[in-house]
């Protein structure tokens, strides 16, 4: 069911539920989150950190005692996924960060899950066992085995109730085909097939078969030095099996039919806008370098994050997008400053409501922006400590672009550029957010009135 | 001999990385390269900050916006080899953010070499600069009055660079004007490749690590070692040999530079970059 969503000041809607994490400021490097992602039903919840691990929370069955929230996020399995390994020949580190966890549809009691870091994607089950075997022939209760001689009867073994144990093993290692970092795996909507990309190469796998993939597009030159392009971003369409899209580094996003060819080097549509002249300066270039690309859920549409902006694009018009969004504007002045520390870099990531109406993405100073579709409204929103109260109601936010600050606002000289919110996710049905700052996961839903 | 006077900059030391980064937004007024005026931090940040946008063509008409125009590309330039060039961890430097870092570095090169400002006098450190300048300096003079001022800013900030190596620096001047070799003595020896042979030894080292060094892609790229089994086709090809610049690389690129016409085509342009950030980075870690 699904509740519509008020963006409007006046009646402001998000609330504080949770945050996960520690609480101290000194932040382990290994817990730093770098993905986030609910899975089909929102019921699971997974995140994944720079330490190689992945942490899945599940949502409590509504109680009857709080009719008016939404059960609680709680940790349901951790498990260490990737482990640092080292390249021999290249005489490089491998890091074990999780840069990307995608679900697989439910399909029998277990759960399953795609994680990846830089070089090599896994396929885990996570399955619950609360019933155990008792009553063995030839072993004891405790697992040593009986003499077979003091064995006088024949008992058939049966099973009895235990503690919810949940297990994580992985079930396949798809390794070996990726020469540059792995940036997006996506699940195909025939639930058989999957891709990864990396900078350069995009490889079609089956999940039953480890020890191939085919590479179905490959954008390395001839000669390295000729490279001005890489891939940041890939991802099936919904629907459409044949179809998938992937971004670049230059601003544009191409759209692929995997049935004209083998190898989908030939787009089937490119999606670019031209540039405004009036906006151009050095940096224009690397701001128009796409982050994330998410196909809308009734996949009509894509929206695509670049460093200033969320721009929806309608599958049909590839000359440009049907709708833009200014995420900090502001920034636009300070390119130069955010050029030298490197956070011109930063790569946000942005997610679609379960109805397509709302779309959410990161900025800084643990800020976090939506903007409403149809009605055209806009709220900036902060994850901190401070908001952090059980179902205190976040106040909007707003960032002073120049001239007098008026109260509460904040001026962009002010903001921490340190804090940075990367990875949102959005539960496919409900009002209910999951926003990740360096190291805490942070969990608003709406106020159920 | 005529000796250009060179005038001197204000020694300021802009930060490195670690310094700038300790504060949410560092200031632009960091990176001023001012000629020593006092300006507002206001005026400072209009003119460092995107206020002046890269002109569609030609130069922007008045004097005081060309001039913050090329301060501005100037900074950038000198921040992007700094961001590639550092000793960071291999595993730090992401193959899209050194593409587009370099990708700035080629645009503003053409954009230099379009304004003529760049004069193609690039040595590796080794060979005497006599015989290449001198044909290089005959066929590729344009007049010299228009890019005497941003060419002089250029090589100002270049020794600027080399300044910023901690320990501080002397008067960047100095230095220049201590080494500087004679130059051919025509107008166009205000070009910042003046003094190459003034350390040998620690040029050529320099050299010896760049050949060794594989910067930008190449120490990704294992064309070599690709066991790729995706793109391989049907079975290995022949190995291909990893590319390594050497010395007699960047002479071999001197000919068809200094000869005015590209004609080692679209094929080499990193070895035409090379050769010239090489020569920039001659001024920075030399002498």
């Amino acid at each position: 069911m699904h509740h519509p969503v008020k963006l409007g000041a006046n009646d402001v809607q998000w609330c504080f539920s949770q945050v996960k994490g520690a609480i101290d400021d000194d932040v382990a490097e290994a817990d730093i989150i770098s993905t986030v992602e609910f899975n089909h039903s929102g019921e699971l919840l997974a995140t994944g950190d720079k330490g190689g691990r992945v942490v899945i929370f599940q949502q409590e069955q509504e109680t009857k005692g709080q009719p008016h929230s939404r059960g609680e996020y709680n940790v349901y399995s951790t498990f260490q996924s990737h482990e640092p390994e080292f390249d021999y020949l290249k005489s490089l580190e491998i890091e074990e960060k999780i840069n990307k966890i995608r679900w697989l549809p439910q399909k029998n009691a277990a759960q399953f899950l795609l994680s990846t870091n830089d070089k090599t994607i896994k396929l885990w089950k996570i399955s619950e066992r609360d019933k155990r075997p008792e009553g063995y022939n030839l072993k004891e209760e405790d697992g040593r085995y009986r003499d077979p001689s003091t064995v006088t009867t024949l008992r058939v073994p049966v099973f009895r109730p235990m503690d919810l144990m949940v297990e994580a093993s992985p079930r396949r290692v798809f390794a070996n085909a990726h020469t540059y970092h792995i940036n997006s795996i996506s699940v195909n909507s025939d639930y058989e097939t999957y891709l990864s990309a990396d900078d350069l190469r995009i490889n079609l796998w089956h999940l039953e078969i480890t020890d191939r993939s085919f590479n179905i597009v490959d954008i390395k030159p001839a000669n390295m030095e000729e490279l001005t392009e890489v891939i940041t971003a890939a991802e099936f369409h919904p629907n459409q099996c044949n179809t998938l899209v992937y971004s670049s580094s230059k601003g544009t996003i191409r759209l692929c039919d995997m049935r004209a060819a083998a190898l989908c080097d030939k787009h089937s549509k490119l999606f670019e806008e031209p540039e405004d002249p009036s906006n151009r300066s050095f940096f224009s270039e690397i701001i128009s370098s796409i982050s994330d690309v998410k196909f809308s859920h009734n996949g009509r549409y894509m929206m695509t994050r670049d460093y200033l902006s969320v721009k929806i694009w309608d599958l049909n018009m590839e000359n440009r997008p049907v709708e833009t969004y200014q995420v900090h504007e502001y920034l636009r002045s300070k390119l130069c400053s955010l050029y030298e520390n490197d956070c011109i870099f930063d790569k946000f990531e942005c997610c679609w409501n379960g109805n397509d109406s709302v779309v959410m993405t990161g900025s800084y100073n643990n800020f976090f922006r939506m903007f409403e579709r149809g009605h055209r409204r806009d709220l900036t929103l902060e994850a901190s400590r401070e908001s952090s109260k059980p179902r205190a109601v976040l106040k909007p936010r707003k960032v002073c672009a120049g001239g007098k600050r008026k109260k509460d606002e904040i001026s962009v000289d002010s903001l921490d550029f340190n804090k940075k919110i990367l990875h949102t996710a959005w539960h496919p049905q409900d009002n209910i957010i999951a926003v990740a700052t360096t190291n805490n996961l942070y969990i608003f839903q709406d106020k159920m009135n | 001999m005529a000796q250009r006077v060179v005038t001197p900059y204000p020694a300021t030391v802009p930060p490195t990385v670690s310094d700038v980064s300790d504060t949410a937004l560092c200031s632009p007024r960091r990176y001023m390269l001012g000629k020593g005026a006092k300006r507002k931090h206001e005026e400072n940040e209009d003119e460092l900050e995107g206020a002046a946008p890269a002109p569609a063509s030609g130069e922007p008409a008045d004097g005081p916006s060309k001039a913050s125009y090329t301060l501005q590309r100037q900074t950038i330039f000198n921040m992007s080899l700094m961001k590639l060039y550092s000793q960071r961890a291999p595993a730090d430097a992401s193959l899209e953010r050194r593409v587009l870092i370099n990708n700035m570095l080629r645009r503003i090169q053409d954009e230099l070499k379009q304004e003529g400002a760049l004069r193609p006098l690039l040595l590796p450190a080794s060979s005497p600069p006599e015989d290449p300048l001198c044909p290089a300096t005959a066929t590729t003079s344009p007049s010299d009055g228009t890019p005497s001022a941003p060419l002089s800013t250029e090589a100002q900030s270049k020794d600027k660079n080399g300044s910023q190596r901690p320990g501080g620096s002397a008067s960047p001047a100095e230095e220049r004007t201590s080494a500087a070799d004679p130059a051919p003595p025509n107008g166009l020896d205000m070009s910042p490749s003046a003094p190459p042979s003034s350390s040998p030894s620690s040029s050529s080292g320099f050299l010896t690590d760049l050949a060794l060094d594989d910067i930008l892609f190449a120490d990704i790229d294992t064309s070599m070692y690709d066991f790729d089994p995706c793109t391989s086709g049907a079975g290995a090809g022949p190995p291909k040999v990893a590319p390594v610049v050497t010395a007699d690389d960047l002479v071999k690129t001197l000919s068809p530079y200094s000869g005015g016409s590209p004609s080692s085509g679209p094929s080499q342009p990193f070895k035409m970059d090379l050769a010239e950030l090489d020569h920039i980075m001659e001024v920075l870690v030399g002498s």
